[in-house]
């Protein structure tokens, strides 16, 4: 194999982490692909409004952050490519990276594929994905002008969520288990003084059920073991994440969640490095992705400089 | 000129169910990122096949774009609405490749008998 067939770094994972990590390395002048799969800018990209990105104090969309870290990676030469990856070999190096047409090689590997929205796992969840049920306020607010929204979840992301909802919807309910809410208070504030906004606590959603759509769901209340049906128009599923490693399996140290172990940055094998929220399970922001992508980018910088000695 | 006609619900009647030909909708919107990823994907296909018509609804233009869009049964963006004679025969949501969503369009025009009758695809 010819040494120009071979990348100094591959990025897997479009997020802002792996764009972060791409801008980087290819500023080092290392030869750089970022694969970000046909959704680059993972979670933020989803986001309609940013407002606590450092620099940016006039809010932005995920998307436009995004883009601007996409064009920031482009602008010292890394090559995006929209393609997913969808195996890989890591048993020796140069690695291995395949997608759906091509078989690339890499001296380094950057895993930044961040994480995606976990299911409920209840009945009629699949079934009415797209009829009701959804995952994505930004995308699919408008839908629900003048209705009914159950939103699943008491994180930030189901607040923030919710309140993007209250902009269409006519009412919002809130079902989360516990007594509390888990999102920041700023937004628990905000979500408390939204006439629009409902709060159903101590509740769990156990079936969601309609003929051709969503029509209503079975909530269940974790205290007393009530069952009671809620007429809706949609569900809006916002549990918190689970992270996007199935392709890793078997080629990685991994712990019992999916996530890859690491000490900081590096991972098992030499030569290949994880960032984004696979690290940071704890804060989850995007300039703390984009930090741990900055590090991975620093670690194979290194990693290459000693190969060459 | 570009093939694609974006057009507001008050014009259903002429730019859809007066078509001779199959006619897809794409239901989409600008803060949408899947319907954003979509788009140079279907501007394509729209030069691509000629006995389709290839049209897009914004569904943040207007509040009556919405309520149509509701009523048709449409939940997610972007959905791509297939009809044949002013009825919608079938719906694809989400993002596809161009190969993929061509593939699919075609299978779901070639199985419905009236698409059929009205203009048949290759």
């Amino acid at each position: 194999m010819e040494d120009f067939d071979i990348w100094d770094v591959i990025v897997i994972g479009g997020s802002p982490a792996g764009l972060t990590a791409g801008m980087y390395t290819s500023r080092a002048r290392l030869k750089t692909k970022i694969l970000t799969g046909p959704t680059p800018g993972g979670q933020i990209a989803l986001t309609y409004r940013v407002e606590n990105y450092p620099g940016f104090y006039e809010p932005t969309t995920g998307p436009e952050l995004t883009e601007a870290l996409m064009t920031h990676a482009e602008f010292f030469g890394a090559e995006i490519d929209r393609s997913e990856a969808s195996s890989v070999e890591f048993s020796k190096s140069p690695y291995t990276i395949h997608t759906k047409d091509k078989k690339l090689k890499a001296r380094t590997v950057i895993i930044a594929t961040g994480s995606k929205n976990k299911k409920l796992g209840v009945l009629g969840e699949e079934k009415f994905m797209g009829k009701g049920v959804f995952v994505c306020a930004t995308c699919d607010a408008a839908l629900y002008e003048g209705l009914r929204v159950v939103v699943v979840g008491g994180g930030d992301s189901a607040l923030q969520e919710s309140l993007d909802l209250t902009r269409f919807a006519s009412e919002v309910f809130i079902v989360y288990r516990g007594n509390d809410l888990s999102g920041c208070l700023c937004l628990q504030e905000r979500v408390k003084e939204n006439p629009k906004i409902k709060l159903i606590s101590n509740s769990i959603v156990e079936e969601i059920v309609g003929t051709n759509y969503v029509e209503y769901v079975r909530i269940k209340n974790q205290n007393n073991g009530e069952v009671d049906s809620l007429e809706t128009d949609g569900v809006l599923i916002a549990i918190g994440w689970e992270p996007n490693t199935e392709i890793f399996k078997g080629k990685l140290k991994m712990d019992a969640n999916g996530y890859i172990e690491s000490d900081e940055v590096k991972t098992s094998i030499p030569g290949i490095f994880v960032a984004g929220d696979l690290i940071d399970k704890e804060y989850r922001q995007v300039v703390t992705a984009c930090s741990t992508g900055c590090k991975a980018a620093l670690e194979v910088e290194r990693y290459i400089m000693k190969q060459k000695q | 000129m570009s093939r694609l006609i974006d057009f507001g619900v008050e014009k259903w009647s002429e730019v859809v169910e007066e078509a001779n030909k199959p006619v897809i909708v794409e239901f989409w919107h600008e803060r949408c990122s899947a319907c954003l990823e979509m788009k140079p994907i279907y501007e394509e296909i729209a030069e691509d096949i000629d006995d389709v018509k290839f049209t897009r609804v914004n569904i943040l233009e207007s509040k009556e774009n919405r309520k149509y869009a509701i009523q048709l049964g449409v939940r997610s963006t972007p959905t791509f609405m297939i009809i044949c004679d002013g009825t919608p025969i079938g719906s694809l949501v989400g993002i596809f490749s161009k190969e993929d969503l061509e593939e699919q369009i075609i299978k779901i025009v070639d199985n419905k008998e009236s698409c059929l009758m009205a203009s048949p695809l290759e």
